[in-house]
């Protein structure tokens, strides 16, 4: 008898020392203290024998390291709570963290593969809704503002975010028409994208040395005419139609920080 | 037989006492423990900082210098490392480590003059042989000839390893002075010279065009054009001649570069080479 109670002490009190580190853990990652938060879980999951912590360790892991910024070990042990999760309540978290960090990381690709998978393997049925907004987050970040439209009005016709996106979507410049109408009236392109100087200075220079360029031909200087036709006015109607489309680039892009720099300072909804 | 039970029922007790405090997961051995597993799992600051709460141990301090060896502290690494050189059993080791050191940051006064091999054994003075032959290759003064550059590596290796030797002793680089004057008598030959091919059948084709349209211009008393065809004539000739200088440095630059990554994917592929504790 005394025997198994001096058992049962030690058992219990080394039960209790990864308890204590658990518990030490934790209100390291509650103080934010997050490097020593990952030392302490990972001492818990070196000494957890019975792998009673595994999912919780490697879950705060993994929120450590993406508070830290470091997104790839933030997935490798995200994805371990999620192997090591019993329930779908567990599931679930790490699942959508794992997401979240492919969104910061900007592999949006994989988070919605990852979702689309879960859709179609009718996986987490019960938050087809949050898969939805996780979708939508995914496409703003790979700047596609319409498909991250459709993924919020799936959610809500009228969704904040939705409404949003879609706003972000028709400020956006058609690079494709900005370059096409360059091609056919020098200038237009910058014109479309807001750069008018720019345009003008197009059009003009392409009128001057086309017209020089056509006198030439005209005057039966053929060689001049092809010296000036292909140096300058060519140069210059390239010029034209590259410049339209790397401007309504440069405008898309302007767009697409602008739109993810609201979202951070004053969007109040969950964010990745 | 009452005097039995509590014998057995003392060591039994201070057996279990004994786990109990070897699992205190702040204890130095625990600590030490700790520390191997963050060093296997690759997380070598943590390892480190585990590895310094049980410095008396020499295993721990090992590989305390490992893990500094791997966040690129190299010289704290090295001075750890000489601390078990005298009365330590990683004494051996913990000289090949520094050796291993010296080659990564291209200490080549060790690798090369500071030479203990003596009391090493095979493997590792072995090891060390062929890291002052590869400091060699990748500097590029090699004092051997070729046999006894080749005579530490394995026959595998041999033939890859004398193809990089032949490369480095006898450098097939394009001289640019040789370059300049190939240019200056005939357009472009700069260029074919090294093997820039493209750009040298253009260079010729430009020089001889404005020269033709210059002296064409001349000819038809278009004294302007003619004068304007000179310039870029010219232009285009001083133009080939620095290009084939400068193309023959790049060719030189390139050249050196491709045989040092074909150097440095040879240490990594052989991986005794590699960092890291094996």
């Amino acid at each position: 008898m005394k025997i198994l109670t001096l058992l049962l002490i030690l058992f219990s009190s080394l039960a209790a020392q990864t308890g204590e580190i658990f518990y030490k853990a934790d209100s390291l990652y509650n103080n934010e203290n997050f490097f020593d938060a990952v030392t302490e879980y990972k001492r818990l999951l070196f000494f957890d024998a019975n792998e009673k912590y595994s999912y919780e360790a490697n879950f705060k892991i993994g929120l450590s390291y993406k508070a830290g910024g470091y997104f790839d070990n933030a997935i490798e042990f995200l994805a371990k709570a999620l192997k090591n999760a019993k329930t779908e309540e567990k599931r679930y978290p790490a699942f959508v963290e794992i997401i979240r960090c492919n969104i910061l990381r900007k592999t949006t690709d994989n988070a919605l593969t990852l979702l689309k998978n879960a859709i179609e393997n009718g996986e987490y049925l019960s938050r087809k809704n949050e898969i939805y907004y996780w979708m939508g987050w995914a496409e703003m970040f790979a700047d596609r503002w319409n498909e991250a439209s459709a993924a919020f009005s799936r959610i809500e016709v009228e969704h904040p975010l939705k409404k949003f996106a879609s706003q972000v979507h028709n400020k956006k410049y058609d690079v494709t028409f900005a370059k096409l109408i360059s091609y056919i009236l020098p200038g237009s392109g910058q014109f479309y994208s807001g750069e008018y100087l720019s345009g003008v200075m197009s059009l003009g220079w392409t009128v001057l040395w086309g017209y020089v360029t056509v006198d030439a031909f005209a005057s039966e200087r053929v060689f001049d005419g092809f010296m000036v036709g292909n140096l300058l006015w060519f140069r210059f109607y390239r010029g034209n139609y590259e410049n339209a489309e790397k401007f309504a680039l440069e405008k898309n892009n302007k767009i697409y920080i602008d739109a993810l720099l609201y979202l951070q300072n004053n969007f109040e909804g969950i964010k990745p | 037989m009452k005097n039995i039970s509590i014998f057995s029922l003392i060591l039994f007790i201070v057996g279990l006492s004994s786990i109990y405090s070897q699992s205190d997961p702040y204890s130095g051995v625990a600590r030490f423990n700790f520390g191997k597993y963050l060093f296997q799992q690759g997380d070598f600051l943590r390892a480190y900082y585990e590895f310094n709460y049980y410095l008396e141990n020499d295993t721990s301090k090992y590989l305390s210098a490992i893990s500094l060896r791997e966040m690129g502290r190299i010289s704290e690494a090295n001075d750890r490392l000489r601390g078990l050189i005298f009365n330590s059993p990683l004494s051996e080791k913990a000289r090949y480590q520094l050796y291993r050191n010296a080659f990564l940051t291209g200490d080549e006064f060790f690798l090369r003059e500071n030479r203990s091999l003596l009391y090493f054994p095979l493997e590792y003075s072995s090891n060390i042989e062929k890291l002052t032959r590869f400091d060699y290759l990748l500097k590029g003064d090699i004092p051997f000839d070729e046999a006894e550059f080749l005579q530490p590596f394995e026959d595998s290796l041999r033939d890859t390893v004398s193809l990089l030797f032949k490369a480095r002793k006898y450098p097939q680089v394009k001289n640019p002075v040789k370059a300049a004057w190939l240019s200056a008598i005939i357009p472009g030959a700069g260029k074919i010279y090294t093997r820039d091919y493209g750009d040298g059948i253009t260079a010729f084709l430009m020089v001889g065009l404005f020269t033709y349209l210059a002296i064409d211009n001349f000819d038809a008393n278009h004294e302007f054009r003619g004068v304007l065809f000179t310039g870029l004539a010219g232009y285009f000739y001083a133009g080939n001649i620095y290009g084939s200088y400068s193309s023959a440095q790049i060719f030189n630059v390139k050249y050196r570069t491709n045989i040092s990554e074909s150097i440095k994917k040879l240490i990594e592929s052989v991986d005794y080479f590699s960092p890291g504790e094996k």
